[in-house]
């Protein structure tokens, strides 16, 4: 009987960055990075896991713009292109290196690598990764839960509840649509909460949510429990806590196992080393060095002289690393165990682009660590929250802090002086949004359309990366021209239909390139909130 | 391409930099800090002038910060062409709202508009303890307080960093 259990939580999200108008998109260039180096080897191991009877858990969270992305045909057309260019280049590769002991068995290995993730995507899955979840969701060892539709930054949007509510619908419609069901949980973009957000998450019939720590250990009246047992919150919904000590371990740059000198460094890639002209045709066009995938080098230590990756050294580690995070959590259970009344739940939650994308090694450290925790342990089980849920025990009622996992905890990434502008205008277009849902309440026909392309628009206006994106100082044009053209697209078409002479050919262009949600309903952004509405709109 | 291509869509549209609608709106930040951005129109701005005459215009507006806890407020001036403001305050868990409005020369405060209302997120444990619920030993043994706030953020600033100088090159383009 174990005396308690391990909750791994992977949130794989990407902003919807699709771009038929370019050739070459470094946005879907992302994706496609994504794709290879996260998502497919994740579905490997966890079918892996499944073929040989080993007894995992997994709660992962799907975002509904990836989703959406892994529907689209022109997306998944160009991944086929962008597979064959780096499969050429790893022809190239492995010619180039021949001679070399060194690179030319890493060569091979890129080469193996990329080959597997064309058969797998292309063949085994015929290009439907939403097929293929739903069939590991279909074996009760994976929970997909949803996010919200947009991964819009909740707590900013709250001042309209009909947005966060619009949010949590869209995402909750298309959940179920592709994955058979709606989804009993939700991860909170950024894990972002403010007071009152549960109602809404209730209301749309979600049983379960997750809180950066301080968030539940802050929560009033103070957590018997800390974050060790979910809490119940005043509308029935349950909120986990994200445990600290074995977020740590794989997320502290400094402390995580990412970051060990064995591991494969990200940052040296053929894309920056070779000359132009052999590499050229495999960067940006106009000849701007990019990342290639062709990374030959281990972190090794802290200066700029690197030595060859060895993945056979990096497969010792990272079953050590898998080793000591699995004996941390048992000693860590076992203590908890021993001061709490009940079987304590540790809750790791993780971005999933941290496996594979940045830590090359994660996605089998993560397989590793299922099978050790599997065979060598019996302290603990994975668990999913939902089961964890219908263990029955009774939960204390709390609040829960507003908070984020975001840096410094609350809200401060979203919201200052690189964004704070933006909130302006998503808030005008959200409010026009829900009045314009209340003057039209059964529109049909070209209208009707016109009205749920506004809801689109506002949606992808407000995703929280755009925000994140214009902090973070990188790419600060991109993510300020997609909150501006999706707002003025809002705004244009939002005249047309209330001077109903909509432009049916602009309409379809829209339709066309922001479609994301094609089931997506107007009526969702309906006044719903009037009685708990605060501002006062003069 | 991208250019025109924007421009087939939008149009040459840009983004409104008002709106005419009266509004004052408050977002939550951090357990001290809250930001405010309004909109004041001419109309309204005129609707005072007419029952204020002269005054109106050389009276100093200011925002002012109201705590529903304690019932209790603050002022700051702001300057006149501002649209929008970082407010500091006192209490986390406190729900707050401002008011915006100008102090006459006889010293009377005349509301303008009023935001909705927030409270500021939790920055401690909670002091409230349900007696049905027995706090187990970790509260003894270990620090009470939470870090919190450490994800991927870290890692994705270390990934922009990477394609900064790349990026810098192709917005210059």
């Amino acid at each position: 009987m174990s005396q308690g259990y391990l909750a791994i939580v992977l949130h794989a999200h990407l902003p919807y960055v699709r771009h038929p108008e370019y050739s070459f998109s470094l946005e879907e260039k992302w994706y496609f990075e994504a794709l290879t180096e996260t998502y497919l080897p994740l579905l490997a191991v966890f079918e892996r896991l499944l073929a040989d009877g080993i007894d995992f858990r997994i709660t992962f969270s799907v975002s509904p713009t990836l989703a959406g992305m892994w529907q689209d045909d022109y997306l998944r057309h160009k991944y086929q292109g962008y597979l064959e260019r780096l499969l050429t280049l790893a022809d190239r590769e492995v010619e180039r290196t021949a001679n070399d002991p060194v690179f030319a068995p890493l060569a091979h290995h890129y080469r193996q690598r990329f080959q597997e993730a064309y058969q797998r995507f292309f063949v085994h899955y015929d290009g439907d990764l939403v097929a293929a979840l739903r069939r590991l969701a279909e074996s009760g060892k994976v929970e997909l839960i949803t996010c919200a539709g947009t991964h819009g930054y909740l707590p900013l949007l709250h001042t309209q509840p009909e947005a966060v509510y619009a949010q949590v619908t869209a995402a909750i419609e298309q959940h179920a649509r592709l994955f058979g069901q709606p989804p009993k949980g939700i991860w909170l973009p950024e894990c972002a909460y403010d007071y009152g957000i549960e109602q809404i998450l209730r209301e749309v019939g979600i049983c379960y949510f997750f809180l950066d720590a301080h968030g539940i250990g802050y929560a009033k009246p103070r957590p018997a429990f800390s974050t060790y047992s979910p809490l119940i919150t005043p509308s029935g919904v349950a909120a986990f806590g994200r445990d600290e000590e074995s977020s740590k371990q794989v997320w502290s740059k400094t402390e995580g196992y990412p970051g060990d000198f064995d591991y494969r460094d990200f940052y040296r890639d053929i894309g920056f080393d070779l000359p132009l002209d052999y590499i050229k045709p495999f960067i940006h066009p106009d000849e701007i060095r990019l990342h290639t995938g062709f990374k030959y080098y281990r972190i090794t230590g802290k200066s700029d002289d690197k030595e060859a990756y060895c993945p056979k050294k990096a497969a010792q580690k990272l079953a050590e690393h898998a080793g000591n995070f699995m004996f941390n959590r048992e000693r860590q259970i076992e203590h908890l165990a021993k001061v709490m009344d009940r079987p304590p739940i540790v809750v790791a939650p993780y971005d999933a682009e941290l496996f594979g994308h940045w830590w090359y090694e994660g996605p089998e450290w993560l397989e590793t660590l299922f099978r050790k925790v599997y065979y060598e342990q019996t302290v603990f089980s994975p668990i999913t929250p939902s089961e964890y849920l219908s263990l029955n025990m009774p939960l204390q009622e709390a609040e829960p802090s507003a908070s984020s996992w975001g840096d410094k905890g609350y809200h401060d990434v979203w919201l200052n002086q690189a964004n704070d502008w933006t909130y302006r205008h998503l808030h005008m277009a959200a409010e026009r949004m829900i009045k314009a849902a209340a003057d039209f309440p059964t529109a049909g026909g070209i209208q009707k359309e016109a009205l749920n392309q506004l809801g689109r628009e506002l949606l992808l206006a407000q995703a929280s990366d755009w925000p994140f994106i214009m902090a973070s100082g990188t790419m600060v044009r991109y993510a300020r021209e997609r909150v501006e053209d999706h707002l003025i697209r809002f705004n244009r078409l939002l005249e047309q239909v209330y001077n109903a002479n909509i432009e049916r050919e602009w309409l379809e262009k829209l339709k066309a390139r922001d479609n994301l949600f094609p089931h997506l309903d107007y009526r969702s952004f309906a006044p719903k909130h009037t009685a708990a509405k605060l501002a006062a709109w003069n | 391409m991208h250019k025109a291509d924007r421009h087939e869509l939008n149009a040459g549209w840009e983004l409104p930099g008002a709106y005419g609608i009266d509004r004052l709106v408050l977002l939550p930040k951090d357990p001290h800090w809250l930001f405010a951005y309004w909109e004041v129109t001419a109309k309204l701005e005129n609707r005072f002038r007419k029952q204020y005459g002269a005054d109106w215009d050389t009276a100093q507006l200011i925002l002012r910060i109201h705590d529903l806890e304690t019932g209790r407020h603050r002022e700051i001036t702001l300057d006149g062409r501002a649209d929008n403001n970082y407010l500091q305050v006192e209490e986390a868990d406190h729900a707050y709202y401002v008011e915006m409005g100008r102090i006459l020369p006889n010293g009377s405060f005349i509301s303008m508009l009023i935001s909705n209302i927030i409270r500021t997120p939790r920055n401690s444990i909670s002091a409230v303890i349900d007696p049905s619920w027995k706090m187990f030993a970790f509260w003894q043994q270990q620090r009470h307080s939470f870090i919190g706030g450490s994800s991927s953020f870290e890692f994705q600033a270390d990934l922009a960093g990477t394609e900064l100088l790349i990026l810098v090159a192709e917005e210059e383009k």
